[in-house]
């Protein structure tokens, strides 16, 4: 299993790395256009998850919270998915960015959707089948953030910014063996001790909620964190690059 | 000329003969005829065995009048409409355990089957919809109406949109006791929500159907709600797993387990399931994937 994934990994480093020599070799031949749709997309995929992250992780945890915390939720979660499909309009950065965006879009997508699950689970927190589809949201915004690393490091190599590339795999690694290696044990461990013990999979659920309070802001926050820090110099990275196309030769903007 | 120019293909055939063939474990079911016979454990799973077949029919009988058919030369959306089909009715589901609309009864114990169960019977919602939309399109019904012009403005829709998004929202949010009383709403919600950008999007449209003075896609597609929610309720009406309809709501006259008011709901339902399909193909594509 383990070669398998180290050679999935070597495989994409090596056409990230490709990616990094074709930028470094060429003059970059990205609109204008697309640059502005990059720095919207980042910016509205580092509100959008900031404001999902902060709301789901206090909706999962206390259980007193007014109706308007939990539409920032929902309007967290739009906005991650609408700075995404900024992010997937962009057609000028090639295949790798383009397959790993469709995938990230999907996967936005489905934020949004078992979202409306996660609002209905407050309304009813004793259904087993709204809290199993709670679980799907949370496994849905685990893998999104794993997939913009993805993005971020495809971008970073055709823009040839070795320092992101990087950035992007450790904090990718991260992502895996801080967020989802962690959760996909608890959905193990519910599913094994439901089956063995013939039990309801509902208190087992709640029995592993009732004790991920701190557990879920300790290891949530700095995953999360750390690729929200990616998204914001991705989005200074292309909006430094969208200055020098207007000042081609060289001119610094940030200078006095 | 009779309008029936190609062969009815064999797999209609294997529908019919699979919905006879269940029509007759339920009829034994009901009547106690061969008492040796456990008929529930087969009249378990009438609902979907009855309306794949009624899909396999209904879509040779499309294929007989114009030559093609989703299940001939479209399969790609068949596996898309199922999946999609699955999907939205989750999310109804969903409202289901925080409004009281329905409960099933006699499910499966082994969590395993009766998963597969759901997902084998919610995958023929959304075909069953649109294959029956195609096949009153194939016989000219609701052609020859039409309506005045409908003029969209900007505002206009943002106010749908608007509005549909309270429909869909607000229900959950009020009082337990009344929540029952709003499935009206969550039926209709979803198309004043998305119908607005399946428009600007340039995706098949209701709203720009009516734009033109056209309202026969509208029709035909609330007359396959009402003829999809007559089978819906005939079917599951003798079926041993079921559902049963617990809203507070004109309980006293019924259509089969359905109470009559409800059925009301059957034909914004279809609507809903038109606008939600194309705007989730949106995404991917700017092709009529449906045809109708």
């Amino acid at each position: 299993m383990s070669d398998t994934i180290d050679a999935a990994a070597q495989a994409t480093a090596k056409l990230e790395a490709v990616a990094a020599r074709e930028a470094a070799g060429r003059n970059l031949h990205i609109p204008a256009g697309d640059y502005v749709r990059l720095a919207q997309g980042f910016y509205f995929v580092f509100w959008g998850l900031l404001v999902t992250v902060l709301m789901g992780a206090q909706l999962l945890i206390l259980s007193d919270i007014p109706l308007f915390a939990e539409l920032f939720l929902g309007l967290g979660v739009l906005a991650t998915t609408v700075g995404t499909w900024r992010l997937y309009q962009v057609r000028s950065l090639g295949k790798l960015w383009h397959n790993r965006m469709r995938m990230t879009l999907a996967l936005a997508g489905l934020m949004v959707y078992f979202c409306l699950f996660v609002y209905l689970w407050r309304r009813a927190p004793d259904s087993v089948y709204l809290l199993a589809n709670v679980f799907a949201f949370a496994a849905a915004g685990i893998l999104y953030i794993i997939a913009f690393n993805r993005v971020v490091a495809a971008l970073a190599a055709t823009l040839g910014r070795k320092d992101m590339v990087l950035e992007s795999r450790v904090f990718g690694t991260g992502n895996i063996g801080l967020l989802l290696l962690p959760f996909a044990g608890v959905v193990a461990y519910i599913v094994v001790s439901g089956i063995l013990q013939k039990g309801n999979l509902l208190s087992e659920m709640r029995f592993v909620l009732s004790r991920a309070n701190l557990l879920v802001i300790v290891v949530l926050l700095l995953p999360f964190s750390l690729t929200l820090s990616l998204a914001w110099s991705c989005k200074d990275a292309v909006l430094r690059q969208l200055s020098n196309l207007d000042h081609p030769d060289g001119y610094d903007v940030d200078s006095p | 000329m009779n309008g029936y120019r190609h062969r009815f293909p064999r797999y209609g055939t294997v529908g019919l003969i699979v919905l006879l063939l269940m029509e007759t474990a339920i009829l034994c079911s009901q009547t106690g005829a061969f008492p040796e016979v456990a008929w529930w454990q087969i009249t378990t799973w009438a609902t979907p065995v009855c309306w794949w077949a009624y899909l396999l029919i209904i879509d040779a009988w499309i294929y007989r009048r114009k030559g093609t058919s989703l299940l001939t030369d479209r399969r790609e959306s068949l596996v898309i409409q199922s999946i999609l089909s699955i999907a939205f009715w989750c999310v109804f589901e969903a409202y289901n355990r925080v409004m009281p609309g329905w409960r099933y009864i006699h499910l499966e114990q082994d969590l395993s089957w009766r998963l597969l169960g759901y997902a084998v019977a919610f995958a023929t919602i959304l075909p069953a919809l649109f294959l029956t939309c195609e096949f009153l399109q194939g016989h000219k019904f609701f052609e020859r109406t039409w309506m005045p012009r409908t003029r969209w403005s900007h505002g206009a829709l943002v106010a749908s949109a608007v509005v549909g998004a309270a429909f869909v929202i607000v229900p959950p949010f009020l009082p337990t006791q009344i929540r029952g009383y709003l499935w009206t709403f969550v039926w209709m919600g979803w198309f004043f929500l998305l119908e607005p950008f399946n428009y600007w999007r340039g995706m098949p449209s209701i709203y720009r159907d009516w734009e033109h003075g056209e309202p026969s896609r509208t029709l035909q597609l609330f007359a396959a709600g009402a003829v999809c929610g007559l089978l819906w309720e005939f079917w599951n009406m003798w079926a041993y797993t079921k559902w049963v309809y617990i809203f507070p709501l004109g309980q006293n006259a019924r259509y089969f387990e359905m109470p009559l008011v409800g059925f009301l709901g059957f034909l914004p339902f279809a609507l809903e399931c038109f606008a939600m399909f194309h705007f989730i193909a949106s995404f991917f594509t700017r092709e009529d994937k449906l045809g109708i």
